[in-house]
């Protein structure tokens, strides 16, 4: 069934779609957004129940594979040692995410000029950087100005609290003459845009009822509806069609009633992220584009980035209040961000002290790795544990590698029968050295801060957070998918915005980088609306 | 997930076991006042677990039983159905400890909701100084923290990495 032709048609009303949206809406076309998933009731969120920690792991896991919900898709993931981690509805990865929001650094534009390894992106940071400060207003980001290890930003909000465990590390990492600043966070440390402010609930991963994080269900996507655009939920796209020319002419959707629709598009937008969007245009297939849509040059899918991560937890004597505030920001260090060839490796890390979860958590991980026993000495254990547990974790750079990639799996299906991604992913040698180097910093900070008993993990296989680089950008059509600007080499009208369109990844978490590259993608489409598909 | 219409899931045999081993993964620790797991709200949380979970419980205790039952006399064919209650002090623990050390995954089940279920109980709560509420509405007081801490951060040349274009 073929319903009328819209101007634009968006697919995910995540970070990037949302962004769009809102950003395309001042053309007044006719735009539209279809979402696999459904809006969220901050009601339900785990923090509003008793069993909240029990009720995150299980209702709100960030594996689709553990939480397969309705919305949800599986991924076959038994080719990597990182499990890809999303959520499908309205706001995306945001509904879940902690929502830190560090900026990629101009460096990372041009790895392949600086350091000999990856490419460099067709765009830079001073391209983006109007487009960043717009989108921190937009989220309502917190965090401090004046920050040495990177161009200035400041950000609209003062940054969240840093705790008594955070006044720790703070005071070592001066000691040790290291860098640290407080997090930049999505999160709103005052009342803002008609949201409330935080109130260190501390799960951020499982959903803010507050309001306070900057999700894009409550940030861009109230401004987007009321400038006219339509958002359709429990719409899940099924493929991409072209016409005769080759030009995309919509998708091919099921609606809330599992009825299969034409949505047709005078432009399409895929906000899918780095493994749906790939997924979306493999399974995109013709005549004209036998290998999946947009990938004349084989490159979708491949070149899959994660920010392998790993961690350091040390025990303190005293009662820091570890386990509570904003879980996922709090300080970071960028000292071994940009590459310094004595390491042994290009590239680098990003420091970032978390917090630990509630005492269900700090219980059960505690007896299933065996430090808090069975028996005699389980509560001496853990009281040594509860609230005095020092976590530091390490957010390395990835490579882009052309195996390092997402397939169509042969076999498994969603509950619409659409073939399911596979991801195939191995960490290479020089995200190893990145690792294995930054876990052994986080170690030396703990120890320099008084821990005990540290131990380190990595890569933490549920970690997967960050999906990047799967219809990469660049200049050249045989080694890239879109253009500078977001536009297919191949499909004049289709349009990639998510983390899938990065070139390197950074050592910082992408959300702020990939909205401020869905603006740009907006804007220039704002600007070349007269010769769009030339 | 399913919900169990009986508030007494577990046969007497099962829950005699139960019991038996939620002690042995937390008991009472007179110095600190911390009780029992059995003696908190834990039996009555894990009579609320949804039926996949009590499948999953009521498979561990069985095999825990059959392990029992073989474990006095090396011998197969006693009775099952609450032999692990049966042994004495001594002798499960005996058995607990050979499996933790052959079985990764021993009871991997039954310790995980019971150690979930112990630190979600009022009284655990209160002893270990956490709150017995959800998060939401009320959230906690964070320590702002001295920003004065900087100083010798602000004091450094910008260090990011130039890119000559």
């Amino acid at each position: 069934m073929a319903e009328d032709v819209v101007d634009v048609l968006i697919v995910g009303a995540g970070a990037s779609g949302a962004a769009v949206a809102w950003s395309l809406a001042e053309t007044r076309m006719r735009i539209v957004c279809l979402e696999q998933g459904d809006w969220q009731r901050q009601q339900d969120y785990p923090s509003t129940r008793r069993d909240w920690e029990v009720w995150s792991r299980r209702r709100y896991n960030l594996s689709p594979n553990v939480r397969a919900w309705d919305s949800d898709y599986p991924i076959n993931e038994e080719e990597s040692p990182i499990s890809p981690l999303n959520f499908n509805g309205v706001g995306g990865g945001t509904i879940l995410y902690a929502a830190h929001f560090p900026r990629m650094h101009p460096s990372d534009f041009r790895v392949r000029t600086l350091d000999g390894v990856a490419d460099d992106w067709p765009i830079d940071y001073a391209t983006l950087e109007p487009f960043f400060e717009i989108n921190d207003r937009m989220m309502g980001v917190s965090g401090l100005a004046g920050d040495p290890a990177t161009p200035p930003r400041r950000p609209p909000l003062p940054p969240t609290p840093m705790g008594l465990m955070g006044e720790r590390l703070a005071r070592t990492f001066n000691k040790l003459g290291w860098h640290w600043w407080p997090s930049d966070s999505a999160i709103a440390t005052a009342e803002y845009d008609g949201r409330a402010a935080c109130l260190n609930l501390g799960p951020c991963t499982a959903g803010c009822p507050q309001g306070a994080k900057g999700s894009v269900d409550v940030t861009y996507w109230p401004h987007a509806l009321r400038a006219g655009v339509e958002l359709r939920t429990r719409c899940r796209v099924r493929e991409v069609t072209v016409d005769e020319r080759g030009m995309a002419s919509g998708v091919v959707y099921f609606d809330e009633q599992g009825v299969e629709r034409h949505q047709r598009a005078h432009v399409v937008i895929l906000a899918c992220n780095g493994i749906g969007t790939p997924r979306l245009l493999l399974n995109s297939v013709s005549d004209r584009f036998p290998r999946g849509l947009a990938n004349s040059s084989d490159q979708v899918g491949r070149n899959l980035m994660f920010h392998p991560w790993g961690m350091a937890t040390g025990l303190f004597d005293e009662d820091l209040q570890s386990g509570i505030g904003p879980q996922g920001s709090c300080l970071w260090s960028q000292e071994f961000y940009e590459t310094d060839a004595r390491r042994g490796y290009v590239r680098g890390f990003t420091l970032e002290t978390i917090r630990m979860g509630g005492p269900v958590s700090m219980a059960t991980e505690g007896v299933r790795s065996g430090e808090i026993p069975w028996g005699s000495g389980h509560h001496e254990a853990f009281r040594r544990r509860f609230n005095r547990c020092g976590v530091v974790g390490v957010i390395t750079e990835d490579l882009p590698e052309p195996e390092n990639r997402v397939t169509l799996d042969p076999l498994l299906k969603d509950g619409s029968g659409i073939p399911a991604p596979k991801v195939t992913y191995r960490l290479g040698e020089n995200t190893r050295r990145i690792l294995a180097d930054g876990l052994g910093r986080a170690s030396e900070l703990l120890e320099a801060a008084g821990a005990h008993s540290i131990r380190t993990e990595g890569p933490v296989r549920r970690a997967g957070w960050h999906l990047l680089g799967t219809a990469r950008m660049g200049d050249d059509p045989a080694t890239s998918v879109v253009n500078g600007w977001g536009r297919s080499h191949d499909v004049k009208n289709l349009f990639i915005v998510d983390g899938s369109v990065f070139v390197t990844s950074a050592a910082v978490n992408p959300t702020s980088t990939l909205q401020a590259t869905a603006l740009y993608v907006a804007d220039r489409i704002k600007r070349n609306l007269a010769n769009l598909f030339d | 997930m399913q919900r169990i219409a009986s508030d007494q899931p577990f046969a007497e045999t099962e829950r005699a076991s139960l019991l038996v081993v939620m002690d042995m993964i937390i008991g009472a620790h007179g110095e600190t006042g911390m009780p029992a797991a059995s003696a908190t709200s834990v039996p009555r949380q894990l009579c609320g677990l949804d039926a996949e979970l009590l499948l999953l419980l009521r498979e561990e205790l069985a095999e825990l039983d059959r392990l029992a039952a073989t474990f006095v006399d090396g011998t197969a064919g006693g009775a099952e159905a609450g032999a692990f209650a049966a042994l004495s002090g001594e002798q499960r623990l005996r058995l607990v400890e050979r499996q933790r050390t052959e079985d990764a995954g021993f009871l991997q089940a039954v310790v995980e909701q019971v150690v979930s279920a112990y630190y979600q109980d009022d009284g655990v709560l209160a002893l270990i100084g956490g709150v017995a509420r959800p998060p939401y509405p009320l959230g906690h007081e964070v320590v702002a923290g001295d920003l004065s801490l900087l100083e010798p951060v602000l004091r450094r040349e910008p260090f990011w990495r130039r890119v000559e274009d």
